[in-house]
């Protein structure tokens, strides 16, 4: 099994490369799966998701697959 | 600093702890799969509060342990689970093998979260083919597939090229796709 050493250094090195590359975390985000391959299971429990977070008065996450 | 939100580490701490004791108790290992592990792998460029984890049903009662609810509606289990500190999330159980069995184990990714808990994780590769293999599937070339394979392939620090190709292969994918040749 491979092993991530020091989580902190994987995620600065990620990061890092992303400005780099410049990917965008916002344009990313804007190409959402549009749920055609979602079951009706995985769909209920995407909607409780949503709910939950307006309930707490927070900004649903995207659910992108 | 990480662009995955606070929520999301919170998650990951309360899976290792969950995993681990699953772990000593069966000898069993936890998956996260899915859109989490893109996020994961990505650090948030694919951001997804959505937790597969490949597990049997054993794996439920560690769950519940950590504070994990079971989703319900009127009168019935709706099959997730979610946590009442991190409302945003919700996490399911996937059934079956960790991508039908297909996946190598020795490329699994272990990430310790906190002391002596850690998440596992799947290979990059196994991942960046899974969403090859939905990307040619899809009926119109769900281009959501694509863009999360991209990013991934992008940031890998390092991979098995072989191993990858194969992989994107054998999930019906094409390798020319990221420019594997």
């Amino acid at each position: 099994m491979r092993r991530v050493s020091s989580l902190s250094a994987f995620a600065k090195e990620i990061e890092d490369r992303k400005r780099s590359l410049g990917i965008s975390d916002d344009a990313i985000r804007l190409a959402r799966n549009t749920g055609e391959r979602r079951s009706s299971a995985k769909r209920a429990l995407l909607a409780a998701m949503r709910q939950r977070a307006l309930d707490h008065g927070l900004e649903p996450l995207a659910a992108q697959f | 600093m990480s662009s995955l939100p606070p929520d999301f580490w919170t998650a990951l701490e309360l899976l290792a702890k969950a995993s681990s004791n699953y772990f000593a108790a069966t000898g069993n290992r936890v998956v996260i799969v899915g859109g989490a592990a893109v996020s994961f792998y990505t650090q948030g460029a694919v951001l997804s509060g959505d937790f597969d984890l490949v597990a049997d049903i054993g794996f439920e009662h560690f769950l519940l342990a950590e504070g994990f609810r079971k989703d319900s509606g009127p009168g019935q289990f709706l099959g997730g689970y979610h946590h009442p500190a991190i409302p945003r999330l919700g996490f399911e159980f996937v059934s079956g093998a960790l991508f039908d069995g297909r996946a190598d184990d020795e490329k699994l990714l272990a990430v310790p979260v906190i002391e002596d808990a850690e998440v596992v994780f799947p290979a990059i590769e196994d991942l960046i083919a899974d969403r090859l293999g939905q990307y040619a599937s899809s009926n119109n070339r769900s281009e959501a597939m694509r863009f999360q394979a991209l990013p991934m392939f992008s940031l890998a620090s390092e991979y098995d090229r072989e191993y990858l190709k194969r992989r994107i292969v054998e999930e019906t994918g094409d390798p020319a796709v990221i420019g594997l040749a």
